[in-house]
């Protein structure tokens, strides 16, 4: 187990406000899988990545039972010991890459500039050469071909999806254990998505990267990922295998998010409704007691004000008080 | 229906109370912005409630030093000038003098500044590129020497320090004008706007201005204490209020020669005017603050 | 049916200044003409600087077009001529956030147009205000709210509204889906269907989910470089695409095997 995180609750403290923004929520990820966190907006799904990294402001307070990275408890660990792993084994990209690289540097000094100093084997006067040739083979392994272009350029006059693939070199120069993924395709055009769907899915299988791919597109999760995590409003909904979710999903919210999408391939008449759930997602100072899909679900029941337990079955976890699909 | 209007009576703030609201919440600000009120207060009834005239000579009480002073006297709360003039009566008129002049002064220069800025911001083309280069020349000068040289030109004299202050200012209020209408023009919701048909004074009216008073507010704070500062300058140098003006810039060049034996003669007006420098600036940052998060729950 | 909307040879071009004294002419939008009935979806996909923005923009009358004519009931629209063309196109923007006004009330958003082209009373206006309010699904008491309290969805309905609000005949969309979670989508897109099966509004959509796409529209432009490469029915281009762009997209959408 690469990654093993329960019952991770990460509260907000405000004067005016105290909330768990994510309550409960429990994550394992396989060693080399590309995993699925998906959530609609304020879910708390990128609010899971800041827990995970330790870079969440003093206002947050974080509280697990466990977080197991590879056996060890991150939380336990003191704040320098936790950064070194977290430098070493994790990577992480962001979306709108543009906004993240520097507008004023070329790409090539600023790919430089992460480079770590355990790269350079040969002497110090052969650094130049050696700085050079590391960033292009990056470049040359996240398929920019026009890399000697790329490396002298500056984040404008790239397009959206050149500079993730920038981000993504970036993020792999020290060879992470994991990369994690918080709407890397967010606003991109369909035909850029799938270069850096496929690139991560690349990089997933020919060096072993395992992969936590936050994002509200389920389709792209569907497509690549063979893990998946549900989140509503801070509560884990539901977590297995893509392919076991699809064909029998036990939490009214999951089969409801699988049919809301009009797939092409399937035969829902065009303009005909699509189903969905009454209401919207709660904010944060509205959210309600047990379980926070209760106001919307169409099972919901006099139970559902008590936070359900999640349940293991047939390798999904989920915490519903009447699932469906059980018979 | 009764039924419609059942969540009526719970009370929506809109942007300006919740403002409101932040702004209060800062206890800086609000202290400051009493220090303000205070200020404006002065400005406004000072010359009536003055015990002595400003110019009224007491022969007899010469560099009376402050009443807590055992060698002051009750009657001149803050001690007599070298003319035995009483500082304290003094002080309340410079503040209207200074502190009111200042306020109507850069009051003047937003209204003719933020008007002339939004016929610039408005418009296109060369007529707005011409506007935009000239301004950016006057800019280029230091406020106070553009003073001092419109001064020159006109003679000194308070009268003539007021004109040079508000010509001035208003570059500054046409700059910041014209900027932010321009980041304003670019976003989305002026499009819908003149999509509903709305003509350019309508959208400037309803769509812009609302959401550039925040810069406004706070190019006016700067710009009261840039008066200030200025009319006080100009008085110090001999260039605007003349001598034996209770003007506060006057004052202290009056009293700059008797630092020695009688130093209340300049401490006083200076602590009076930094007193009112600072807050006019923290009373206008917090503003600005509280106006421009009132957007953001 | 008469033909609801006719567009003749539309265009535009841009004048961009390299040099101060040099002018290079640059083609957004070349020459186009189509038609579009009542009850009908138009849906135009391509890549970002296609132009299918451009052309939202020329319907709606953000823009002045350089060429062309187009025609509302047979009569010819002139973007000058405002008052007419705005109660009867409307546009919806992408991204709500920036779409309303953060310093109006949403009444107050709503009422704008209103004032602006009818001559209704206040009493009348505020009804209409409450009216729409609740054809687009959300309580009369969002009239006293301001934008920033309302959740993205919610800002798309108020978007909604503000469209709907003077009855047009037509809508154009700016790619409304793009920044919208899944199931709020769906919402969306259930209401939008209902308002046209119920008063026969037709829908201009720009768009790049094929998904969505396919389900709503009738129409489908597929647009590379400013022209349209391939047009025609949804479900016939959608099930056989013959221009390599279509297939493209189609393929990175994973709504075709490769062959």
């Amino acid at each position: 187990m690469l990654l093993d995180v329960r019952n991770l609750t990460v509260k907000l403290n405000n004067d005016t406000l105290d909330v768990n923004a994510i309550d409960k929520m429990s994550l394992s990820m396989r060693d080399g899988s590309i995993h699925g966190l998906v959530g609609e907006t304020g879910s708390g799904k990128s609010l899971f990545a800041k827990a995970l990294t330790g870079t969440l402001s003093e206002k947050w307070t974080v509280q697990a039972d466990r977080m197991f990275w590879q056996g060890e408890d991150l939380l336990k660990l003191s704040e320098e010991k936790r950064r070194q792993i977290i430098n070493r084994d994790m990577a992480m990209i962001f979306q709108e890459p543009s906004r993240s690289l520097d507008p004023t540097v070329t790409i090539g000094e600023q790919i430089n500039e992460v480079i770590p100093k355990s790269e350079f084997q040969g002497s110090i006067w052969s650094r130049r050469q050696e700085r050079l040739q590391i960033a292009k083979n990056l470049l040359i392994k996240v398929g920019i071909k026009h890399y000697q272009q790329c490396y002298e350029s500056y984040p404008h006059e790239l397009s959206e999806g050149l500079c993730q693939k920038v981000m993504i070199a970036m993020a792999i120069i020290r060879s992470p254990k994991l990369l994690i993924a918080d709407e890397p395709t967010d606003a991109m055009e369909s035909t850029t998505k799938i270069q850096i769907m496929r690139l991560l899915q690349k990089l997933n299988t020919q060096k072993n990267m395992s992969v936590l791919l936050i994002t509200h597109d389920l389709e792209s999760v569907i497509n690549y990922a063979q893990e998946m995590t549900l989140l509503y409003s801070g509560q884990s909904v539901e977590s297995g295998s893509v392919r076991d979710l699809l064909k029998r999903p036990y939490h009214p919210y999951t089969e409801n998010l699988f049919t809301s999408i009009p797939k092409f391939n399937t035969d829902t008449r065009p303009k005909s409704r699509l189903q969905t759930l009454p209401g919207s997602t709660p904010p944060l100072q509205h959210l309600p007691i047990g379980c926070r899909l209760g106001p919307r679900c169409p099972r919901a029941q006099k139970e559902c004000v008590v936070t359900p337990k999640s349940v293991k079955l047939k390798g999904h976890l989920f915490s519903c008080h009447h699932p469906i699909n059980l018979d | 229906m009764p039924q419609n209007d059942i969540y009526n009576e719970v009370e929506y703030p809109g942007p300006y109370q919740q403002a409101w609201g932040k702004f209060k919440q800062n206890h800086v600000s609000w202290v400051c912005f009493c220090i303000v009120m205070f200020f404006i207060f002065v400005a406004v009834i000072g010359p009536f409630i003055s015990p002595y005239s400003p110019y009224h000579q007491d022969t007899g009480y010469v560099l009376l030093p402050p009443s807590w002073q055992s060698a002051g006297n009750v009657h001149f709360l803050l001690g007599t000038d070298d003319l035995g003039r009483d500082v304290f009566s003094r002080l309340i008129h410079g503040t209207s003098l200074t502190f009111g002049i200042s306020l109507l002064v850069a009051f003047g220069a937003l209204v003719i500044g933020v008007s002339l800025g939004a016929l610039a911001g408005m418009s296109k083309g060369i007529r707005s590129s011409i506007f935009n280069h000239l301004l950016d020349a006057i800019l280029s000068i230091p406020s106070l020497l553009l003073a001092v040289v419109i001064v020159a030109i006109l003679g000194p004299g308070l009268n003539n320090t007021i004109w040079a202050v508000l010509l001035v200012l208003i570059p500054q209020f046409v700059h910041r004008t014209q900027i932010v209408i321009r980041d304003e023009l670019k976003k989305e919701y002026i499009t819908a706007a003149r999509l509903d048909g709305a003509s350019e004074f309508h959208i400037l009216k309803n769509s812009i201005f609302p959401n550039i008073i925040e810069s406004i507010i706070l190019q006016y704070s700067l710009a009261v204490s840039a008066a200030m500062l200025d009319i006080a300058a100009l008085g110090f140098l001999g260039l605007g209020a003349q001598h034996g003006s209770p003007e506060w810039g006057a004052m202290l060049s009056d009293s700059i020669d008797l630092i020695y034996r009688a130093s209340w003669l300049a401490i006083l007006p200076g602590i009076t005017m930094f007193l009112c420098l600072l807050s006019v600036n923290t009373v206008g940052h917090g503003l600005r603050n509280a106006l421009k998060h009132r957007s953001e729950s | 049916m008469s033909v609801l909307l006719e567009v003749n040879d539309l265009s535009k071009t841009y004048n961009k200044r390299i040099l101060p004294w040099k002018v290079k002419k640059v083609t957004a939008l070349e020459k186009i003409s189509f038609s579009i009935d009542a009850y009908q979806t138009l849906a135009i996909v391509g890549e970002t600087g296609s132009g299918k923005s451009t052309l939202a923009k020329l319907l709606a009358g953000a823009e002045m077009p350089s060429t062309g004519e187009i025609l509302l009931d047979g009569q010819a629209l002139y973007t000058k001529a405002h008052k007419e063309r705005c109660s009867h196109i409307r546009m919806i923007f992408q991204d709500p956030a920036t779409s309303l006004n953060p310093s109006l009330s949403i009444g107050q958003i709503l009422e704008e147009p209103l004032k602006l082209n009818t001559n209704l009373t206040a009493i009348e206006r505020e009804d209409k205000v409450k009216k729409t309010l609740a054809r687009v699904g959300l309580l009369s008491d969002y009239m006293w709210h301001y934008p920033h309290m309302l959740s993205s969805g919610q800002k798309q309905r108020v978007a909604l509204a503000r469209a709907l609000i003077l009855d047009p005949k037509i809508i154009v969309a700016d790619k409304p889906f793009a920044a919208m979670d899944p199931s709020t989508r769906s919402q969306m897109v259930n209401l939008l269907l209902e308002l046209q099966q119920t008063f026969g509004i037709a829908y201009i959509f720009v768009s790049h989910n094929l998904n969505i796409v396919k389900h709503i529209s009738d129409q489908i432009f597929v647009m590379q470089d400013g022209k349209v490469v391939e047009q025609g029915k949804t479900l016939d281009i959608l099930k056989s695409p013959r221009h390599t762009l279509t297939q493209k997209l189609l393929y990175s959408q994973q709504m075709l095997r490769k062959s």
